[in-house]
């Protein structure tokens, strides 16, 4: 669904332009002379017969505003133009590929890391706090480079919240130190009982 | 060749042709729901007021002859549309699509006598041996292209994971140097992260 989204913004982007750029060209053209004809204003729009299109899209402007059938035809045509955008905004707006954290770029090239595994290389450093049950990292990449370790983490009774978070940020600063990292992190709630 | 990978050299301009898809996508999405409303019977007053359907069409329809005749609104539509079909037109050239084949045999040298090449695959090796030979590096992966070599690693250590990264980084940069290839940008992806043991309770 998403590689038809992007094919399709493609493929409109293309269509798009080419309409943009003839239209300019007809204007442009049609710009010479005054008149009615030859290359001028009101010869293109005889050429395009604006007359007769104005009187339809008058006439079809009435109907849906007045009751009766053309509402159903415009609901449909309505919900598919709608629909249509959505695809298009989807095929605009999402990345084509997985977006890698940018952890550092130099001359010799680029470190980087997918989202996942460097969540779980997180989640084993703060889970190594004493005092946390359970710890759950999200990666949020930046970008251009670097990111953030969004960290939720469960207590036991005993511990100490801020003690936790001071413990887990030292933790973290292995990954947060060398790289554009910045971490956050929350401990809201006390967890699974260790024994 | 089932190795092979597909890239394609884009323009920066091919943003403006998403920004005028993305303007595009909102108006679709936008007058959509304005038919509908019209369809489902809301107040024609209000959709107007809401979109302006009405005020422009009113308006286009209004336009006469004399309106666009003048020798300045004919230059500036005339110097505008030329803009537009330069500008929209180069822009639309930049869309079409420039695909090339990344994975290509290195060429070392070429004379009468022959050429030297180097397999791709034999330089996804060498970068593979390099990088998994850091001990915090489980397994490696490259992926030679024209332009970079880049290799997925997969690590055990997270507290070794900034170093693992670098070090893997150097040691292939180092085994190209060595094997006398040239140099070329090394990207290393962290792909895999393989955690031995549970957490130790404390």
């Amino acid at each position: 669904m998403i590689l038809l989204a992007h094919a399709l913004v493609r493929l409109v982007s293309f269509v798009l332009l080419v309409v943009l750029a003839l239209a300019g060209l007809t204007l442009a053209v049609f710009s010479i002379s005054t008149g009615t004809t030859g290359p001028s204003l009101g010869g293109l729009a005889d050429l395009l017969s604006l007359a007769t299109l104005r009187d339809t899209v008058d006439s079809w402007f009435a109907q849906l505003e007045a009751p009766g059938s053309a509402a159903a035809t415009a609901a449909v045509c309505g919900l598919g133009a709608m629909l249509l955008g959505f695809v298009l905004l989807l095929g605009a707006l999402l990345p084509r590929r997985e977006r890698l954290v940018t952890l550092d770029s130099g001359d010799q090239g680029v470190l980087a890391a997918r989202r996942r595994p460097l969540a779980r290389a997180a989640t084993a450093l703060v889970e190594q706090v004493r005092g946390v049950s359970e710890a759950r990292v999200r990666v949020r990449p930046r970008r251009r480079a670097g990111g953030r370790l969004v960290v939720r983490t469960s207590r036991t009774r005993s511990a100490d919240p801020d003690q936790v978070k001071t413990a887990a940020n030292e933790q973290l600063r292995a990954l947060t130190d060398p790289f554009k990292l910045k971490s956050r992190i929350a401990v809201p709630r006390r967890g699974a009982r260790v024994e | 060749m089932p190795r092979q990978r597909l890239r394609e050299r884009t323009s920066p301009l091919v943003i403006i042709g998403r920004l005028v898809t993305l303007v595009f996508a909102l108006a679709l999405v936008w007058y959509g729901l304005m038919t509908l409303l019209l369809a489902l019977k809301a107040s024609s007053a209000t959709v107007d007021s809401l979109s302006g359907y009405r005020t422009a069409f009113d308006w286009l329809s209004g336009l006469t002859q004399r309106d666009v005749d003048s020798g300045a609104t004919r230059a500036i539509v005339a110097g505008a549309g030329l803009l537009a079909f330069l500008f929209f037109g180069y822009c639309a050239l930049k869309q079409i699509p420039r695909p090339y084949f990344a994975r290509r045999d290195l060429d070392l040298s070429a004379d009468d006598r022959g050429e030297v090449k180097v397999e791709p695959r034999a330089i996804e090796r060498l970068a593979e041996v390099a990088a998994a030979g850091h001990p915090a590096v489980t397994e490696a992966r490259g992926r030679y292209a024209i332009d970079d070599l880049s290799v997925d690693i997969t690590v055990r250590r997270a507290r070794d994971l900034a170093d693992a990264l670098r070090e893997s980084q150097e040691r292939v940069v180092d085994a190209l140097r060595r094997h006398e290839l040239p140099a070329m940008p090394v990207n290393i992806i962290l792909t895999g992260y393989e955690r031995r043991h549970r957490r130790d309770i404390q």
